[in-house]
């Protein structure tokens, strides 16, 4: 291998005449033969796949219906959009005033950001009943952390010499935050913003699975039940369209306002902290028990603000009481962890296979840099899908059992950190590329001793955000259509009205979230600490 | 805009009313207990009014904290700054200080007149267009007026950013090595040009550099420092008159001045080991890359 071509331009070189734009048109249409050809011949008949042209026609056919759906849905999700992105917008814009809130802002908005979904629906449906409420507060409660996250750091992301021009002048925060972090921040807001668009309509189609009476959610849902098969993929290829449509928008309409592209951004790096070990133990702990406190207070406070029936409206001391109080305490726990066990015995597996095999194919796509470029843009827009909404479909391709589950929780954490490794391995300062260059150094070489040190903070924040996001994967699955695990037992007990088992089913899953992304954070300080020190600031 | 000019149109002294800064019995640390670090200790300095003084001394010797500490940026350990004996914040507010940064620091977003105007609306002062245009033309900046940061060289977004400090009319300036930055080149015409606006502005002034020839050929006063943690050293006059020129560079004061102050800071010698700065970290590997970013912006 001839080093230095390799590594840098080689492939730019090989392909002169083919632009960009070229190779990637060419990856979509081969993806779509493949899928034509495999729809009709291999799997014919297997009630898994139609064919794109069968979805084509199955979406003429019914224009008129999914229409009137997707109007619904888009209207809820634009809302949800709105609302969630404008309380981001205020809780940001809180932090960055109050320097001491915003530790316990993110820790807040982490645990919200944890909540499942799919359990809260029911729950909103009771308080709000019919119409767009839920969906709404699911499209806005989808959207609000990836916006309020990129945000923090892009108001962070300011040269020290701004604010210091701005305090200069005698001037505090919030003139710092008008003149010089607000403006800042754009090309993050966008970063954010474009997330958002598809986990909007995501949150819509998930409140519209949990008892709407209009919307494509409720059209998936029938599909599902007969088995239509070429409807159920009509829908996602709706969805999926759409979502894409607003995530290319929305960059689109911030080129405009900030030069050059938005960064992408999946979390906050954890913020540095140089106290001496012992001293960032307890303020570790405090932090936890104060989150904690403030979490369960706000709980209660809602509750009893919106004066919620206590029939549907459980507070916390109800599900204290019906996991550690009562003489049935005991089998109620043992209910709840037994389907969280089921529950995760898939849904860990699926998240490491999705973890490495994204880690993997960005690798490969680095050493194959002309496969990079032509599957690389589909997996961006691939990673804009409601994957959720695609969940139905693969339960259909691999079955109600364990695989199925698999792939859906893979292939939700497979795009993201495929994505963010991608950027991360291109992130490797040039000199350090040109200097492995220069000692003719191969390309597997410079991958592993300097590509992959730059890549490790990005992995690990899609890793961070790919838990939560892998929770409510596996449990939407199972409320759907596996009839495994805790989201079934979450579904059962909305039917049935037994609100103390789905409360606390939704805390339970809520800490395991919590916990999750608090595990990968504490292997992500360990392995930085270890291998790529000088990413720990 | 107050008229504060040092010299009227025959080139003689004004009397006029520029503030005394006092910096007394200074400590400055950093950091906690194990990794704590002393930046300066017992600092003593004044700034006679109307007067420039150049702070000069080894990397990391507390010289650009001394003027954080004037400009209200970082507060003292132990000891205080006054100015005309208020505390820094007070005065600040009124656009009485003003301070150049090492990289301009000039908003991206704003033209190079919306730069030099945000001065102006932060010290809550009205916009003062005429007085915005005259600044832009002072600094060689005309027909650039409309032009966003990125479009200018180092040199000229130096320049705004002089233009910038000049705009409030402040009493107090503090340079915190403004051309750091830039080529050497335009150090060198940059040098030239900023005796004659200082001088035709008027103001107390604190330049912190690296620079030996900067520091004699903008200041009244060069004081030396020693490194970490920080006290003055020597405290070296520069009798060269006012307003500077660039033949003074030449000009036997000029290079007997450099000398002593090259003496003082114990450069220039033959034999090796002078210990001018803490020996550096050894390099990583790989470059740190900002997390900000969450690695991949």
């Amino acid at each position: 291998m001839t080093a230095i071509t390799e590594g840098a331009s080689g492939s730019r070189q090989r392909f002169p005449a083919l632009p960009g734009w070229a190779i990637t048109t060419a990856g979509i249409v081969a993806f779509l033969l493949l899928w034509e050809v495999v729809a009709r011949t291999l799997l014919a008949g297997s009630y898994i796949i139609a064919a794109p042209s069968e979805i084509v026609a199955r979406i003429d056919e019914g224009a008129a219906l999914y229409g009137r759906a997707l109007r619904t849905t888009l209207w809820a999700a634009l809302l949800g959009f709105l609302i969630g992105n404008a309380t981001a917008i205020l809780l940001a814009g809180v932090a960055s005033l109050a320097a001491r809130a915003e530790r316990l802002v993110q820790a807040l908005a982490l645990v919200v950001f944890c909540l499942p979904l799919v359990a809260t629906g029911p729950i909103l449906r009771v308080i709000f009943g019919p119409g767009i409420g839920p969906q709404v507060t699911l499209a806005a409660l989808a959207v609000y952390y990836t916006t309020l996250i990129p945000l923090l750091v892009g108001f962070k992301a300011v040269p020290s010499s701004w604010p210091d021009l701005v305090a200069s002048y005698g001037r505090g925060r919030f003139q710092t935050l008008i003149h010089v972090r607000a403006r800042a921040s754009i090309p993050y807001l966008v970063a954010g913003l474009q997330i958002a668009a598809p986990a909007a309509f995501l949150g819509a189609m998930v409140g519209e699975f949990t008892g709407a009476e209009r919307g494509l959610g409720v059209l998936t849902i029938q599909a599902i039940r007969t088995l239509d098969v070429a409807g159920t993929w009509a829908i996602a290829v709706i969805a999926t369209v759409t979502s894409i449509a607003g995530y290319v928008a929305i960059g689109w309409v911030g080129k405009r306002f900030s030069h050059g592209a938005p960064p992408v951004l999946l979390a906050a790096p954890p913020t540095p902290d140089r106290s001496a070990p012992g001293r960032r133990i307890v303020t570790g702990v405090l932090a936890v028990v104060l989150t904690t406190v403030v979490a369960i207070g706000l709980w209660w406070a809602l509750l009893e603000l919106f004066d919620l029936h206590p029939f549907f409206a459980k507070r916390p001391s109800d599900v204290w009481n019906y996991l550690f109080n009562l003489p049935a305490s005991g089998a109620n726990r043992e209910r709840v962890l037994s389907a969280l066990a089921e529950t995760l015995s898939v849904t860990v597996p699926g998240y490491i296979a999705g973890l490495v095999i994204g880690f993997l194919a960005a690798c490969l796509f680095e050493l194959y840099p002309a496969a990079g470029r032509a599957a690389t843009p589909i997996a961006i827009a691939l990673r804009s899908i409601p994957i959720i909404a695609t969940a139905p479909l693969i339960v259909l391709a691999f079955g109600r059992g364990a695989f199925g589950m698999l792939i859906i929780v893979g292939t939700l954490t497979f795009f993201p950190t495929l994505v963010a490794v991608a950027q991360g391995l291109r992130q490797t300062p040039g000199q350090v590329v040109d200097l492995f260059g220069v000692y003719r150094a191969g390309g597997v070489r410079t991958l592993v001793t300097a590509r992959i040190p730059s890549a490790l903070p990005a992995f690990f924040a899609a890793a961070r955000m790919a838990v939560p996001a892998a929770v409510l994967a596996a449990t939407v699955a199972e409320w759907l259509a596996t009839g495994t695990g805790i989201g079934n037992l979450m579904a059962l007990t909305a039917s049935t009205s037994a609100y103390n088992l789905l409360w606390s089913c939704v805390v339970v899953l809520t800490l395991v979230s919590v916990a999750g992304y608090g595990l990968v954070a504490l292997v992500e300080r360990y392995v930085l600490h270890r291998f790529a020190p000088e990413q720990l600031r | 805009m107050p008229d504060h000019r040092l010299f009227d149109a025959e080139g003689r002294p004004r009397p006029v009313s520029l503030p005394e800064v006092r910096v007394a019995d200074v400590t400055k640390r950093f950091g906690r207990r194990k990794s704590e670090v002393v930046a300066l200790d017992g600092f003593d300095l004044t700034l006679a009014p109307g007067t420039m003084t150049a702070l000069v001394g080894p990397s990391g010797c507390g010289k650009s904290t001394v003027l954080r500490m004037i400009a209200g940026l970082d507060r003292a350990t132990s000891g205080g700054v006054t100015i005309d004996g208020q505390p820094p914040g007070a005065v600040n507010r009124r656009g009485e200080v003003a301070v150049a940064f090492q990289d301009a620091a000039l908003l991206p977003w704003r033209t190079v007149e919306a730069n030099i105007a945000l001065a102006r609306q932060l010290a809550g002062q009205d916009r003062a267009d005429e007085l915005v245009a005259n600044l832009i033309m002072m600094v060689g900046l005309a027909g650039f007026e409309r032009a966003r940061p990125a479009e200018l060289s180092g040199g000229m977004r130096q320049r705004a950013a002089i233009a910038r400090c000049l705009a409030t009319g402040p009493r107090l300036l503090l340079l915190d090595e403004p051309f750091g930055a830039v080529d050497e080149l335009t150090r060198r015409r940059l040098n030239i040009e900023l005796p004659r606006l200082w001088e035709e502005h008027g103001a107390t002034g604190l330049l912190v550099t690296h620079s030996i020839p900067e520091a004699v050929l903008l200041a009244d006063e060069v004081v030396v420092m020693s490194p970490r943690p920080g006290r003055v050293i020597a405290r070296i006059p520069v009798p060269l008159s006012r307003p500077r020129n660039a033949a003074q560079l030449k000009s036997q004061t000029f290079l007997e001045v450099a000398d002593r102050v090259a003496e003082a800071l114990g450069v220039d010698r033959d034999e090796p080991g002078v210990p001018l700065q803490p020996a550096a970290a050894p390099m990583p590997a790989i470059p740190r890359i900002k997390l900000a970013a969450g690695g991949a912006g």
